[in-house]
């Protein structure tokens, strides 16, 4: 014991949080890494994508998506930029995970019948496989952790109408044909290369499958209980409305959330039984689904690595009403260990999304006066919020509407300059108002 | 030459080898008791207690021993004063001096009075009180022929620093005396020490850029341009009444040895400061109201807490004030200082640095950011951080090991794979002592759950070796005790 005055301690380590992007599209945007429509990648073996066939070829749809950017209209990447990405991603702004979503929609695999009943392709498109390997063989290259993703809810995108893919989930016949005849090529390429994956992710956000946002069930006229946008600070308005219009598509599929677990956990099954005959931990593949909510995340299909989404309050207008009634409160939770209602622990979750833009959910009201103005201020503060809630793993949802190429978007993750400058604020752990929040 | 301020802490403070200049903290611990009341004259109204908005400490080693008189190496912590409270700031100051334990209260009343005196005359240029110092001695502090050589040594007429006067002295006098059209007697006559005063403080009272500074005495909370007839509020001494540091009973009863004396002199170094508090200009206070008197103790000891004289009382642990809150005896001064970075104890620090799977960690660069300032470094070879000479408050922010990945980004910026808050407090009897510890070791709400799941399959406690907390982690375990988190 030193003389007095004195103090001694011993501090423990505990990592800090790493930031995950998210690419919005992703292989949107990874084919333009190689030129529109992968013109540009020199695959001779692999024959063209054909955006008007059946057998498409192409992980983006050729089509608008409704949240996103245009692939058609985007402008061309330059060959070899995905690498150059990853690499920037990584080494100047410590970034050692991305998302990608693969299908996303899943238009671009089969076609749809007069009555807008999914019919399978004749065949899977090398080009999926190509892509997807070239895109391992970077992600082992670069040292970046993919968590690649199956599908989109936007299978059920109303806006699409008759050539809504949900038959994918809805249909068990299609469902087993899909996991065979996409996933398994796809798990095939995984695990040759176990190392360029963190997790293999079934579905992003699989609740809208099963809620009025994507009112393909029969819509209601009822009182649709509601959580309005809220003033920061205030507690949400729980109130009810009538859904203004009712929607019937051609080829209404009601899905439940007992029908979408059934798909979920057939996806999880499919990665569970590859990684029972693995020779070692190393060569396994952790699964997750990118769920939208903790509390949701809690009592559904999760995979190894639980995951879910932090948007508080709402998304575009109406939060979250389940089709039983139920209302869900977005909560930041925490990166510990969770128990369920039945008693057994669940992993600590990640956050898969975060919102760097303030049109996705509300301001974190937590944060005062933090969250904001800029996505700089926001995606730090978020992010070192983030951390204090003890989570490992972040992953930023860009969310950045100007369009790619331009100086407020000069990265293909949509990300702006601002928000790349918050991500490395956080890395650096530099705060504007003195010492950042410590966990 | 006066040692430069440390590089400012995010908090906006600085260091010196001899005191601290930083931003008051809000006082947390603070509980206004409000009632309605139906009584027209008495219209509930709320009047917070009188809250400092910064500080300045100038600590013992700037004085001579039991000795008002300020020393040279003041000059680092005037620089902090300057910058604190700029002379065309609107800002008002006052001054607390402190003494420690040893002698009496009344005595040490005196001498912590004529300390903060002293700073009050060099700060407004009033060599009529550094005069009244001189002529009237108290006890030890007796401005004698030491500090006249101190004094001409620093404004350019050398000559040995000794107590008796000689012959070199008297020639440096005569020179002073010559140079400044003075009767050259050799003698510290009135008019010469008078001028010697002022051209010393002329000299060491330096802002950041070397230029001389001044108050005036309406910046001082009196407001008035004469000062007060007593010093107070402007300038008042606590004795020893405010501790920031209280000996353990044990070693203050082995310090008791008249042997043992210089060590019990060097461990209380902390408590014998001086500190320039800065007030907001629209500050309001009856001056006739204002609670310390300018001589004696009665008048402290009526602002005492109820335990005042407990408060300061070697109790079975040592206490630190930011740690405790519990060794001041003044009520009046505890509310006014409470949580202020002023009012830590200068000290020595060690951290054993470890990773995430509890390895030590030899060599790891760190920074340490504290309410009063920033240190960086590398841990020894044992895999301690040796921080020396550090005010420490009840925490701090503690980053270490590299993250090379990052390395190439700025080749000035430090990235490290650890960042957490770290406790210092750690050796109270508080009820949340042991989260703090635990947090310390990473043991955190999440690991808590996590760890009871896997104790139930493999009934392990972890590899903890202290007891106190081996015993908290096990209830946390085996009885699913809650334990707060401390960071909250």
């Amino acid at each position: 014991m030193a003389d007095p005055p004195s103090t001694q301690t011993t501090m423990r380590g505990r990592p800090r949080c790493q930031v995950m992007l998210n690419y919005p599209v992703g292989f949107q945007q990874y084919g333009l890494f190689f030129g529109l429509h992968g013109a540009s990648l020199t695959l001779p073996t692999v024959p063209p994508a054909n955006p008007f066939s059946a057998v498409r070829g192409e992980f983006m749809p050729a089509q608008r998506w409704l949240f996103f950017s245009d692939p058609l209209n985007g402008p061309p990447a330059q060959p070899g930029s995905f690498e150059q990405n990853l690499t920037q991603l990584k080494d100047k702004f410590g970034v050692r995970h991305v998302r990608m979503m693969l299908m996303c929609n899943a238009i671009n695999w089969g076609s749809t019948d007069s009555s807008g009943k999914l019919v399978k392709p004749p065949y899977l498109h090398p080009r999926f496989i190509a892509y997807f390997q070239e895109m391992l063989r970077i992600c082992s290259l670069t040292g970046v952790k993919l968590i690649p993703s199956l599908l989109d809810f936007g299978i059920a995108e109303p806006a699409l109408k008759n050539s809504r893919r949900n038959d994918i989930v809805s249909d068990p016949n299609m469902s087993k044909i899909f996991l065979d005849e996409v996933f398994e090529p796809l798990l095939d390429e995984s695990f040759k290369a176990p190392d360029a994956i963190f997790a293999w992710e079934i579905m992003n956000e699989p609740k809208w499958l099963s809620t009025f946002l994507w009112p393909w069930l029969v819509t209601p006229d009822i009182p649709v209980p509601m959580i309005a946008r809220s003033p920061m600070g205030a507690a949400p308005t729980v109130g009810t409305f009538k859904l203004p219009f009712k929607v019937f598509p051609r080829n209404d599929r009601r899905m439940t959330e007992g029908v979408v677990d059934t798909f979920l956990q057939s996806g999880l099954d499919r990665v569970d039984a590859r990684n029972r005959v693995q020779p070692t931990a190393a060569t396994r593949i952790q699964t997750t689904i990118g769920h939208r909510l903790f509390e949701e995340m809690m009592s559904r299909p999760t995979g190894s690595l639980p995951q879910f989404h932090f948007y508080p309050y709402r998304v575009k207008g109406i939060e979250v009403s389940e089709s039983s009634g139920r209302l869900y409160r977005p909560t930041l939770a925490g990166g510990a260990l969770h128990q369920r209602d039945d008693g057994t622990f669940l992993t600590p979750p990640f956050l898969g999304e975060i919102g760097a833009d303030p049109d996705h959910g509300d301001p974190w009201t937590e944060l005062h006066d933090f969250d904001s103005p800029t996505d700089q201020d926001r995606v730090r503060e978020r992010l070192f919020q983030a951390e204090r809630a003890g989570y490992s793993l972040v992953g930023v949802w860009p969310g950045n509407k100007n369009p790619p190429g331009t100086p407020t978007n000069p990265d293909p993750i949509h990300l702006s300059t601002s928000g790349l400058e918050g991500i490395l604020d956080f890395q650096l752990g530099k705060h504007p108002r003195g010492s950042p929040p410590p966990f | 030459m006066a040692d430069e301020a440390a590089p400012e802490s995010p908090t906006g403070a600085s260091t010196t080898s001899g005191g601290i200049s930083a931003v008051n903290t809000v006082a947390d611990a603070i509980v206004y008791r409000v009632s309605p009341t139906t009584d027209a004259a008495d219209n509930g109204t709320v009047r917070t207690f009188l809250r400092p908005i910064g500080c300045v400490r100038i600590d013992d080693s700037r004085f001579d021993f039991d000795s008002s008189f300020i020393l040279p190496e003041t000059t680092a912590e005037l620089a902090l004063l300057s910058t604190r409270r700029p002379v065309v700031a609107a800002a008002l100051l006052a001054i607390f001096g402190h003494a420690d334990p040893v002698n009496n209260d009344e005595y040490n009343k005196e001498l912590s009075t004529r300390r903060a005196k002293a700073l009050y005359g060099l700060l407004v240029r009033d060599v009529e009180l550094w005069d009244e110092l001189f002529r009237n001695p108290h006890g030890g502090d007796a401005w004698n022929n030491t500090h006249t050589c101190v004094m001409l040594n620093e404004i350019g007429f050398p000559t040995p620093v000794i107590k008796s006067a000689n012959t070199e002295s008297r020639t440096a006098v005569r020179n002073f005396q010559k140079g400044n059209s003075l009767p050259v007697t050799g003698d510290m006559d009135q008019q010469t020490r008078k001028l010697l005063f002022a051209s010393y403080m002329d000299a060491i009272c330096l802002d950041s850029a070397g230029v001389a500074f001044q108050y005036k005495k309406q910046d001082f909370l009196s407001r008035s341009a004469a000062g007060t007839s007593t010093g107070v509020p402007d300038f008042q001494g606590c004795s020893e009444f405010n501790p920031v540091f209280v000996l353990s009973e044990s070693l203050d009863r082995d310090l008791s040895d008249p042997k043992r004396k210089a060590q019990r002199n060097a461990i209380n170094s902390s408590n014998r400061r001086v500190v320039v508090y800065v007030f907001p200009n629209d500050v309001r206070f009856p001056l006739d109201k204002w609670p310390c008197p300018a001589k004696g103790t009665a008048g402290c000891r009526k602002q005492f807490w109820k335990d005042g004289d407990e408060r300061r009382k070697p109790k079975q642990l040592a206490r630190q004030y930011l740690f405790a809150n519990n060794t001041f005896a003044c009520k009046f001064y505890d509310r006014l200082t409470r949580g202020s970075p002023c009012e830590a104890v200068r000290q020595t620090l060690t951290i054993t640095l470890q990773d995430e799977f509890g390895k030590l960690m030899p060599g790891a660069p760190f920074r340490l950011t504290l309410d009063a300032e920033v240190r960086e470094g590398r841990s020894n070879s044992n895999a301690q951080v040796v921080e020396d000479n550090i005010y420490l408050g009840p925490r701090g922010l503690l980053e270490w090991g590299d993250s090379p990945e990052l390395a190439s980004i700025d080749a000035d910026a430090k990235v490290f794979r650890f960042r957490r808050t770290i406790f210092f407090d750690l050796d109270q009897d508080d009820a949340s002592v042991v989260d703090r510890q635990l947090h310390n070791l990473a043991i955190v709400e999440g690991d808590r759950a996590e760890r009871l799941a896997l104790l139930r399959q493999q009934q392990e406690l972890g590899n903890v070796t202290d007891d106190q907390t081996a015993e908290a982690l096990a209830q946390v375990l085996m009885q699913g005790a809650e334990r707060s988190d401390p960071t909250v």
